[in-house]
C-alpha cells in the first residue's frame, strides 16, 4: 500500500515539466513553471567547475573514471550526507532534495521522461529499473543495491552543518545543504563542486483563512520588491523572491465534499498575491510561529517581528514542532505562522489534505509566498557524478557510472 | 492558706522567676544579634550587586572597546559599509562579534540611528532608534536597557562606544544581560532577595525585558531593606529611574522569635509543671507527717493515753514526733500519779465524812445521857419518867446512826427520795440538842404552809445538824442565838434558813467557807458546809450564803417543788 502511494507521490508528476533548476546550469534550457523571480544566490556559492556533456542534459556532474578492481571485491560504500531533515516518514513525499535522492533510490524511476521534457528517454542500464534496500538507523538510511545490481551502496545521512564539513573532511562523496558557511567552505576545496540545485522549497506566511474575507489589520503588501528583500537579507541561504502562481492556487476542486458548498461561495484558497497580506501577521496571540527546526523559516519569521515591532510591541516569534504549526495556527495558538512548501507537488490536492489533516481548521490557511530556497549539491568529483531525474530527483553516479 | 499551696508557690517563684528573666534577656540578646547580623549580609548583598552592576558596565565598556579596534581593521566589513557589498556580513556581523566577545546584545547603528546590524536580533536591520545614544549619555554613560530578539526580550546594562570608518560613524551599544536571580544566589542569606523595581511608567515592553532577570519586584509583601538606584532607558527612550531593591522575608526573623517564644513558653510550662511536682513531692514528705502527727495528737486525753508517738524519720518531723512520745509517756505517768492520789483523798475524805456524820449521830444521845445523869443525882425518883420522855431521842439517834451506817455501807449512797416534811425534820434536831451544855438557843419560825418535799429525809437531817452544829459552834463563846425557819415557794418547794447571831465572818472568810478542809474551829474538818453544798445539790436544791463581821451568818437552802 505505501509502495503504491509513494510511486504516486513521487512519479506522478507533469510529464512535460522542465528542470526547474535549468536556468542555473549551463547545460539546460528547461522553462520555469513560473516567471522566473529574481535569484540572490550568494556570492560564495560556487559554480559547477566541470560542465555536464552536452548531449545529457541531466547530468549535473559527471562521474569519474571508474577503476581497475579486482574481481569479486565489493564496491566501496558511497556516503552522501545532508543538512536538511530527513525522515523515513516523508520519503512518500519528499520535502527535501536528500529526501528525494532516498525516495528515488528505494522507489526507482519507472517514470521515462527526461528531465529536459522531452521524449521518454530509456532507463538507464542498471539504475532507472531497479531499486534498492533501505535500512533505516535514526535520521541515517542505507541503501543497498539489488543483487547483481552491481552499483555500489548507498549511505544517506543527515547531519547538522558543522558535522557535514567534517564528514566531507573524512571522504564523505557529496554534501546536500543550504548552509551558507558548509557551501563556502566548498568553495575552497579544489576537489570538490558545488552544483546549485532546482528551487524546490517556497517560504510562505501562512494566516488562518477567513471564511468572511475580512482583510483584518493589513500592514503592508508583499511587492516583489519586499520579497526581493527578504531573500536578500533576511535569510542567508541561495534565495530569491517568490512568484505569485504555485500548485495551491486556483484549485477549487480540492474543496472537501462536506464543504463544498459553503466553499463555492467563499473566497480562493489561495488568494491574489497582492491581496495575502491583507491578513493579520499577527492576529490575536502576537505571535508568529516557525518550525523550531527550519533556520530559513526562523530568519523570515524574525525579520517579520522585527518589522511589526516597530508598531508592535509584543510581536513575537516562536518556534514550534512542525507538525504542531497547522493546529496552531487554526487554533489560534499562533496568529501567522511561516512555513515552507514544496515548490512542485505531484497532487496539490493531496498537499492541502496533508496539510488539514494536521489542523482543525477547514479549509486551510491562506499562503502568501514570500521567498524560494534552493540547496546545493556539494560533490567530490572524483568519487562520484550527480544526475536529474525530470521529477527533481537526484542520482548518485558511482565512478564509470552513466545517467 | 495551707502550707501545701505556699511551698507550691515558694517553689513555682523559685523556678519561674529566674526563668522568665533569662529568657526576656536571652530573647533580647538575639534579637539585637540578628538584627545586626542581618544588616551585615545586607550592606554585602548591597555591595555585592553595586559591585556586579559597576563590574559588568565595566566589562562591557572595555569589550566594546576592543570591538572598536576590530572593526577598524575589518577591510571586509569597511567594504561593506562605504561600497555597499557583501550586505550580509555587515548583517551577520554583530552576532558573530557579540559571540566572540561575550556580550549578550550588541548593535552597530550608524549615525542616525539606525540598526546596520543586531547580534541579538539579527533581523532586527534598519530600525531606527534616534534617541538611544542620547538617551544613553545622558543616563551617565550606562544604563538598563531593554532589549529583544526575535522571541525573547531581556534588559542588559548597556554601554556605547563609536567609531569612524572612512567617512561613516558607526555606534556600537552593547550590554550584558542583568541576572537578578544570580545576585540572590550569591547572597549568604537565602531569607534575603535581590529584586528589580521598574520605576513608575515603565511599558509593558520593559515588564516584559525585566521579567527575564529572574526576579521583578511586584506587590511587595517583603520588606526592603536597601534600593540601588540604577538608570533605565525604556522602550520609549526615556531616562527613568529603576531600582535593585533588596528584600528580606519579614516572616524570617519573626519566625526565629516566635520559636524561640514557643520554647521559652515550653520551659515555663515545664518549670511550672515540675515546680508542681516537686512541691505535691515535697508537701508529701513534709506536709502529711504534719497532718498525721497532728491527728494523732488531736486524741490525746488524761483517759486516753495508752498509744506510742512512733516514727523513725531523722528529721524535724522525727524530732518532733519523739519528743510528743516522750510528754505522752509523762502524761501517762502524771495521771497514774494523779488518779492515786485522788484515789488516797478520796478515802480521807469519805472518812473524815463518816467520822463527821458519826460525831453528829452520837451528839444527842450524849445530851441525854448527860440528862439522865443530871437527874440520877438531883432526883432519882424522875428517872423513869425522864427517860421515857428521852428514850425517843435515843431511838431517833441510834436509828439515824443506823441508816447513816447502812449508806455508808453502800459507799455510793442512794437517795431515797419520798415526801418529807421538812418542819419535822428541823423540830427533831432541835429536839436533840436539848439539855446540851451551851450557851446558844435554839428557836424555830417554822411555817405551817410548808408541804412535804421530794426528798431524802436522812440527807435533809444531815443537812441540817451541820448547819445547826456550824451556828451553834458559832454563837457558843458569848452566846447567841439559833433560828430555824422555813417558809413556802410558789412552785411548792420551800425555803429553809439556818440564821445565827454569831460573829459573822469576813468576805474572804465567807468566799472560802464552802471549800473542803477550811476551818475556822481548832477541833474542825472543814468539810460541814462542803457536805451541805453537796447533799443539797443531790436533792436538786441550792444553797447561798450571807454573812458579815458582827451581823451574824445566814444560810438558805431552796428545795424546789415538783
Amino acid at each position: 500500500m505505501m509502495r503504491a502511494t509513494s510511486r504516486i507521490a513521487v512519479l506522478m508528476l507533469p510529464a512535460l515539466v522542465a528542470c526547474s533548476h535549468s536556468a542555473r546550469l549551463p547545460a539546460t534550457s528547461a522553462p520555469s513553471p513560473q516567471p522566473a523571480p529574481t535569484s540572490t544566490t550568494r556570492p560564495d556559492a560556487s559554480q559547477p567547475a566541470t560542465a555536464p556533456r552536452a548531449a545529457d542534459r541531466c547530468l549535473l556532474v559527471s562521474p569519474p573514471v571508474a577503476t581497475h578492481r579486482a574481481d569479486g571485491a565489493p564496491p566501496d560504500t558511497i556516503l552522501i550526507v545532508v543538512t536538511d531533515p530527513l525522515d523515513s516518514a516523508e520519503i512518500d513525499h519528499p520535502r527535501n532534495a536528500g529526501e528525494r535522492l532516498v525516495a528515488g533510490a528505494i522507489h526507482g524511476s519507472t517514470q521515462p521522461v527526461r528531465c529536459d521534457g522531452g521524449t521518454a528517454f530509456t532507463a538507464p542500464e542498471g539504475d532507472d529499473t531497479a531499486t534498492a534496500h533501505a535500512t533505516w538507523t535514526g535520521a541515517s538510511v542505507a541503501l543497498d543495491p539489488a543483487p547483481g545490481d552491481g552499483r555500489p551502496p548507498l549511505v544517506v545521512r543527515r547531519a547538522t552543518p558543522r558535522a557535514a564539513r567534517d564528514l566531507l573532511d573524512a571522504g564523505a562523496a557529496a554534501v546536500i545543504t543550504t548552509d551558507p558557511a558548509t557551501i563556502a567552505y566548498a568553495a575552497t576545496r579544489p576537489d570538490l563542486v558545488a552544483v546549485p540545485l532546482p528551487w524546490d522549497r517556497v517560504y510562505v506566511l501562512a494566516t488562518p483563512f477567513d471564511s468572511t474575507g475580512a482583510s483584518g489589520d493589513a500592514e503592508q503588501s508583499w511587492t516583489i520588491g519586499d520579497r526581493s528583500s527578504l531573500a536578500a537579507d533576511a535569510v542567508r541561504v541561495d534565495a530569491r523572491a517568490a512568484g505569485d502562481q504555485y500548485w495551491w492556487v486556483d484549485q477549487p476542486s480540492c474543496t472537501p465534499p462536506d464543504t463544498a458548498t459553503e466553499a463555492a461561495d467563499a473566497p480562493p484558497a489561495a488568494p491574489e498575491a497582492d491581496s495575502t497580506p491583507r491578513r493579520s501577521l499577527l492576529t490575536g496571540q502576537h505571535r508568529l510561529g516557525y518550525p523550531r527546526d527550519d533556520d530559513v523559516a526562523r530568519a523570515l519569521a524574525g525579520r517579520l517581528v522585527a518589522l511589526r515591532a516597530r508598531h508592535d510591541p509584543s510581536a513575537q516569534a516562536i518556534g514550534l514542532a512542525a507538525v504542531d504549526l497547522p493546529a496552531a495556527l487554526a487554533d489560534g495558538r499562533v496568529g501567522a505562522a511561516v512555513v515552507s512548501l514544496p515548490r512542485r507537488v505531484a497532487s496539490a490536492c493531496d498537499a492541502q489534505a496533508r496539510w488539514r489533516a494536521r489542523s482543525t481548521s477547514v479549509p486551510g490557511p491562506r499562503w502568501s509566498p514570500l521567498i524560494e530556497t534552493r540547496p546545493r549539491a556539494l560533490v567530490r568529483r572524483d568519487r562520484v557524478g550527480l544526475s536529474l531525474d525530470a521529477d527533481d530527483a537526484l542520482h548518485i553516479l558511482p565512478p564509470g557510472g552513466t545517467p | 492558706m495551707t502550707f501545701r499551696t505556699r511551698l507550691l508557690l515558694a517553689m513555682g517563684a523559685v523556678a519561674l522567676v529566674p526563668l522568665v528573666a533569662i529568657g526576656l534577656v536571652v530573647r533580647r540578646e538575639m534579637a539585637t544579634t540578628l538584627t545586626a547580623q542581618d544588616a551585615a549580609r545586607v550592606a554585602s548583598l548591597v555591595t555585592l550587586t553595586r559591585t556586579t552592576l559597576t563590574g559588568e558596565s565595566g566589562q562591557t565598556a572595555d569589550r566594546l572597546a576592543s570591538l572598536r579596534d576590530v572593526i577598524a581593521d575589518d577591510s571586509r566589513l569597511r567594504a561593506a559599509l562605504l561600497q555597499g557589498t557583501d550586505r550580509s556580513y555587515l548583517l551577520d556581523y554583530a552576532a558573530r562579534a557579540m559571540q566572540l566577545t561575550g556580550l549578550s546584545a550588541l548593535e552597530i547603528l550608524d549615525d542616525s540611528g539606525v540598526v546596520l546590524s543586531s547580534g541579538q536580533f539579527r533581523n532586527d536591520y534598519g530600525r531606527a532608534d534616534p534617541q538611544l545614544l542620547s538617551q544613553l549619555t545622558a543616563a551617565g554613560g550606562t544604563a538598563l536597557l531593554p532589549v529583544r530578539s526575535a522571541d525573547a526580550a531581556f534588559l542588559v546594562v548597556a554601554r556605547a562606544d563609536s567609531l569612524s570608518i572612512g567617512t561613516r560613524h558607526l555606534h556600537l551599544v552593547g550590554g550584558t544581560a542583568v541576572d537578578v536571580a544570580r545576585l540572590s544566589a550569591t547572597a549568604v542569606d537565602s531569607d534575603l532577595t535581590v529584586r528589580l523595581a521598574l520605576p513608575t511608567g515603565a511599558s509593558a515592553a520593559d515588564s516584559l525585558a525585566a521579567g527575564t532577570t529572574g526576579a521583578l519586584a511586584s506587590a511587595a509583601t517583603d520588606h526592603v531593606v536597601a534600593k540601588i538606584p540604577f538608570p533605565l532607558i525604556g522602550a520609549d527612550r526615556a531616562v527613568r529611574q529603576a531600582y535593585f531593591i533588596v528584600t528580606h522575608r519579614p516572616t524570617a526573623l519573626d519566625l526565629l522569635r516566635a520559636r524561640v517564644d514557643d520554647w521559652f513558653l515550653s520551659a515555663i510550662l515545664l518549670a511550672a509543671v515540675a515546680a508542681l511536682v516537686a512541691a505535691a513531692v515535697l508537701a508529701a514528705r513534709v506536709s502529711l507527717p504534719l497532718a498525721d502527727l497532728a491527728a494523732q495528737t488531736a486524741r490525746v486525753d488524761l483517759d486516753a493515753l495508752d498509744f506510742d508517738f512512733v516514727s523513725t524519720r531523722e528529721d524535724e518531723i522525727g524530732a518532733l514526733t519523739r519528743l510528743l512520745a516522750t510528754m505522752t509517756r509523762r502524761l501517762r505517768a502524771s495521771a497514774g500519779r494523779l488518779r492515786d492520789a485522788e484515789r488516797r483523798a478520796t478515802v480521807g475524805d469519805v472518812a473524815r465524812q463518816v467520822t463527821h456524820d458519826v460525831k453528829n449521830g452520837l451528839t444527842p444521845i450524849r445530851h441525854v445521857l448527860r440528862h439522865l445523869t443530871e437527874v440520877e443525882q438531883a432526883d432519882p425518883a424522875r428517872l423513869a419518867t425522864v427517860f421515857a420522855e428521852r428514850r425517843p431521842t435515843l431511838d431517833a439517834s441510834v436509828t439515824y446512826l443506823d441508816a447513816l451506817a447502812r449508806q455508808y455501807a453502800r459507799l455510793t449512797p442512794r437517795l431515797d427520795v419520798r415526801p418529807s416534811d421538812v418542819n419535822a425534820i428541823a423540830r427533831a434536831v432541835v429536839d436533840g440538842r436539848n439539855g446540851a451544855a451551851t450557851s446558844a438557843r435554839l428557836a424555830l419560825a417554822l411555817s405551817d404552809a410548808v408541804a412535804p418535799v421530794a426528798a431524802d429525809p436522812l440527807v435533809l437531817r444531815r443537812i441540817l445538824e451541820n448547819l445547826v452544829s456550824n451556828a451553834v459552834d458559832a454563837v457558843h463563846p458569848t452566846g447567841g442565838t439559833v433560828t430555824i425557819s422555813t417558809e413556802p415557794l410558789a412552785d411548792g418547794g420551800v425555803r429553809l434558813v439556818v440564821a445565827d447571831t454569831g460573829p459573822g465572818m469576813t468576805p474572804d472568810e465567807l468566799a472560802r467557807a464552802g471549800q473542803d478542809f477550811y476551818t475556822t474551829k481548832p477541833d474542825g474538818t472543814g468539810l460541814g458546809l462542803s457536805i451541805v453544798r453537796r447533799l443539797a445539790t443531790d436533792l436538786h436544791g441550792s444553797m447561798t450564803m450571807e454573812s458579815a463581821p458582827g451581823a451574824g451568818t445566814r444560810v438558805t437552802l431552796i428545795f424546789p417543788g415538783r
